[in-house]
């Protein structure tokens, strides 16, 4: 899962960006409110965390662009502002949600999930595919029993097929969303922790690799061989 | 104003009862005169004795007050009494001569007559005669019974109905004024049911005399509003911009204590909470600076101090421990002496410094104060070698909160209470580039002519 944050203060930007990499997911930091409405053009994201008080273009104004584009990208606003007119503009103008500061960062991770959910057409954060349970909020995988060691990749990765179970996902497809721009993966890095995930999970789902056009995942048929 | 106008009825009752003693004092005297000269027209003079044939009709004048006495008395040229009392009282000399020299005229006198207060007149006639030639003397008295009723009846007559009328005027009046003021207790009850918040003009309408009144009050009112505006603004604002660096502080606070954090992370994690948190206190010392100034400001509470020796102060206080900082201060007086706010100006020479570290490169600013004498006061300029501030910005950065163009750590409120400390000793501040780089702000401070 890709996530965008545009935050100008340094200190509060730097933080959420090394809180949300530590979960495992791809983010990209835009300081300027114009650079963050420039990638938003061309770099789809599945949560967008946007400050309202930005340099050179304001929350509201990329958030009204955003829409204007056609874009459904769930988007949080993180704002210093708490007055009522505030939230009720910021839902209205196409928010998906609002935290105001300063705000505690277990809700903030909470907020996040929920709009990753959202993103995903999911409504819980428990998904059940087969024997496999995949818990997003404790972070688990599991088949049966037992308890699956993935590694943050991995179980992104694990989270993005969950999210596209019948659907072919292209590698470029894959990469967008599990690698941000500070990443240096090569191109068989996408290769390679497809491989590590399809193994450990062969008993549960199954993920087929289509020559040239992507990967496809679907539950294991208990009477495929 | 009761009291004046229980003075002017006390005036007007002795007023009144004089006239009627007046009026009823003519009236009975007119009578005592007719009975008096009615009793001299009977003189006669026999074989030269004075007769009088007294005629009882006249009497009967008198007797129309059935409860006073009548006395009289007839004298002859010698002194001998004709007829009546022998011993009425005499009338005094005074009286005697006008009586000789008007005969025929009637005067009048008062005298106690056996025990009681009995009103005289006394009528002369010259008679010559042969056997008789001199005065003869007729002296009518009457008790004065009837004469007080009569003006006791004037008085009582006359004042009641102007003590009616004025009851009544009074009752018209305050009737009236209590008609016209009834607006006045249904706004005083209006104003009392507003919320403490409720600062709308007062909208009722009212007599012409009570509308200054409520101009007046409306005109407090939206000052009030403004002030409490300009207040809540203030207090969003500030409020605005604490949360930022609070959530900087409290999301840096949070990923340093994760345990996946590594030790150069945490490092790092640290010095930014390092960093907000400096900045949290020292936007707090602003608002507080802020907020005292304005209070201050207000209050002026101007006393004599060296300038000098404030700045020192304030140097003294602003300038961090570190060595890299270089501040300098210059003066070519030995002494400047002012009339002012010492706390005031104290803290717009710290801000003025804080800004000037903001603007120079971290930490290592290189500030330097002067305080010069000028025609007319002292003028204080506070430079530095920052990067200056563009034409189009000098006027919008003495605004709260303004944010300047430069990555400042600072907070925005500095020179707005620096223009504001500074207007209120009259002077003034302005901002002029310096040759070679950076800024002065430079602030003229006038000798109040006292």
């Amino acid at each position: 899962m890709r996530i965008l944050i545009v935050e100008d203060d340094p200190d509060l930007g730097w933080a959420l960006v090394q809180r949300l990499r530590r979960e495992g997911y791809a983010v990209d930091w835009e300081r300027d409110g114009e650079a963050a409405d420039d990638v938003l053009q061309y770099q789809d994201y599945e949560v967008i965390l946007l400050d309202i008080g930005l340099p050179n273009m304001d929350g509201f104004e990329i958030l009204r662009a955003l829409r204007k584009r056609g874009s459904r990208t769930p988007v949080l606003m993180l704002t210093a502002r708490s007055e009522i007119e505030d939230r009720v503009g910021a839902l209205d103008v196409g928010a998906d949600d609002y935290l105001s500061k300063p705000f505690d960062l277990r809700e903030f991770d909470a907020r996040c999930r929920a709009l990753l959910r959202r993103s995903q057409g999911l409504a819980s954060n428990v998904t059940q595919v087969g024997s496999l349970t995949f818990d997003r909020a404790g972070k688990v995988a599991q088949i049966g029993d037992t308890q699956l060691r993935l590694p943050n990749r991995e179980f992104r990765l694990l989270e993005i097929f969950l999210g596209n179970i019948g659907r072919r996902l292209s590698k470029e497809q894959i990469a967008g969303q599990l690698f941000d721009f500070d990443d240096e993966a090569g191109p068989n890095a996408i290769e390679l922790y497809v491989g590590r995930l399809r193994r450990k999970l062969e008993r549960a789902l199954t993920i087929r690799t289509i020559r040239g056009m992507g990967y496809f995942a679907e539950p294991a048929n208990s009477c495929d061989r | 104003m009761g009291l004046l106008f229980l003075g002017a009825m006390i005036g007007l009752y002795i007023a009144a009862g004089a006239y009627a003693t007046l009026a009823a004092d003519r009236s009975y005297d007119r009578l005592l005169f007719g009975s008096a000269l009615s009793i001299m027209d009977t003189l006669s003079i026999t074989q030269g004795r004075v007769e009088v044939d007294l005629p009882y009709a006249s009497l009967d004048m008198l007797s129309a007050a059935p409860d006073d006495k009548v006395f009289y008395r007839v004298t002859g040229p010698a002194g001998e009494t004709v007829t009546g009392y022998p011993d009425l009282p005499a009338p005094p000399e005074r009286l005697v001569a006008r009586a000789r020299s008007s005969p025929e005229q009637p005067n009048f006198f008062d005298a106690r007559y056996r025990g009681e207060p009995v009103r005289f007149v006394i009528l002369a006639r010259q008679i010559a005669q042969p056997g008789a030639t001199g005065w003869v003397w007729t002296q009518v008295g009457q008790t004065k019974l009837a004469r007080n009723a009569l003006a006791r009846r004037l008085v009582l007559s006359s004042l009641l109905p102007i003590a009616i009328v004025t009851l009544l005027a009074l009752a018209l009046v305050w009737l009236g004024i209590g008609r016209a003021l009834r607006p006045l207790q249904a706004i005083g009850s209006e104003i009392t049911a507003r919320e403490p918040s409720d600062l709308r003009p007062i909208m009722a309408s009212v007599p012409g005399e009570i509308a200054p009144v409520i101009d007046a009050m409306n005109g407090f009112m939206r000052r009030l509003e403004a002030n409490i505006d300009g207040l809540r603004t203030f207090i969003a604002d500030a409020a605005h911009q604490v949360r930022t660096p609070l959530a900087a502080l409290l999301a840096q606070v949070e990923v340093a204590v994760d345990s996946r954090a590594e030790p150069d992370e945490l490092r790092e994690s640290l010095k930014a909470v390092q960093r907000n948190a400096e900045k949290l206190s020292r936007l707090a010392n602003q608002l507080l600076s802020d907020a005292t100034i304005r209070h201050r400001s207000d209050l002026h509470r101007f006393e004599d101090f060296d300038l000098l020796e404030v700045i020192r102060h304030a140097i003294r206080d602003a300038v961090p421990l570190s060595e890299d900082s270089d501040v300098r201060f210059s003066s070519s007086l030995k002494e400047a002496p002012f009339h002012g706010d010492a706390l005031i100006i104290g803290e717009v020479v710290k801000n003025l410094i804080h800004n000037a570290f903001c603007h120079g490169s971290l930490g290592e600013a290189e500030v330097h104060i002067s305080l010069e004498r000028s025609e007319n006061g002292y003028i204080l300029q506070v430079s530095d070698r920052g990067p200056g501030i563009a034409d189009a910005e000098k006027n919008r950065v003495f605004e709260r909160f303004a944010r300047g163009s430069s990555n400042c750590a600072g907070t925005g409120l500095g020179l707005a209470i620096v223009r504001q400390a500074v207007e209120s000793h009259q002077g003034a501040v302005s901002l002029i580039d310096r040759p070679g780089g950076g800024l002065t702000v430079e602030i003229l401070l006038p000798i109040a002519a006292s």
